[in-house]
């Protein structure tokens, strides 16, 4: 049986982000403790709430989850606002280049924007995350959320 | 009246290490390199203590002080206690 269709797209965001120029293959899922600075530059993808936005069709019903994306760096050779704004420019753009993220259930996923960079001097370079954050619009069987 | 001598805290028998301030200046310093999470990044937090007048105020904030075979440029420049000492928050090169 297929996956809930909110844990297809969370996973398919996480395929579509995996492999960029900048991060490459330096993503994770649903983590909680901190990425290795030696494994930076990186991304986590998380979901956020799955909210039923039109519970009354016949049979569907049509919902919206948040996705979201940090970014992390910790370098000395670049501006780490920089890179992180190279990094959202890469995500945007993997995640734009199809609003159905090539799932039929999708409706579109929208870019909602991007939270503050939280920049670190302490550590041994300078370190910054950024929260992108995303929301993906789909449609899904009243009685089976995999359909 | 005591008088503080601060070489006597900073014994390479003890904790101290030699490191080399600015290019060429030798100076002791103790050395810590303790883990540290922030922005959910897990690193290492080096710092360096050592007599405040080998790191002039006003001067030796993007000194360059190499430990080891590891370069760091001095990032701040922490007054302790009564000043005798400073406490460097250092940036790996």
């Amino acid at each position: 049986m297929a996956d809930h269709r909110a844990e297809q797209v969370i996973a398919k965001v996480k395929t579509l982000v995996t492999g960029l120029t900048t991060t490459g293959a330096r993503v994770d899922r649903g983590r909680g403790e901190p990425v290795a600075a030696e494994l930076m530059p990186a991304l986590r993808v998380y979901m956020g709430s799955d909210d039923v936005v039109d519970p009354w069709l016949p049979s569907v019903m049509d919902s919206e989850v948040e996705v979201f994306i940090e970014a992390l760096v910790h370098d000395v050779a670049a501006n780490v606002e920089t890179t992180l704004n190279q990094i959202r420019k890469e995500v945007n753009i993997a995640l734009a280049a199809d609003f159905t993220l090539a799932l039929a259930f999708v409706h579109a996923i929208v870019e909602i924007g991007a939270g503050r960079p939280q920049i670190s001097g302490e550590l041994a370079k300078p370190a910054a995350s950024m929260e992108l954050r995303y929301r993906v619009k789909y449609r899904r069987s009243r009685t089976d959320p995999s359909a | 009246m005591f008088t503080e001598d601060p070489d006597d805290f900073l014994d390479t028998d003890d904790f101290a290490v030699e490191a080399t301030y600015d290019g060429t200046t030798s100076v002791k310093v103790i050395f810590d390199n303790a883990y540290l999470e922030q922005v959910d990044v897990a690193g290492t937090n080096p710092v360096a203590t050592g007599k405040a007048s080998d790191f002039p105020a006003g001067t030796a904030i993007g000194k360059t002080l190499a430990i080891g075979a590891v370069t760091y440029i001095i990032r701040v420049r922490q007054p302790v206690d009564d000043g005798l000492f400073v406490q460097l928050q250092l940036e790996q090169q």
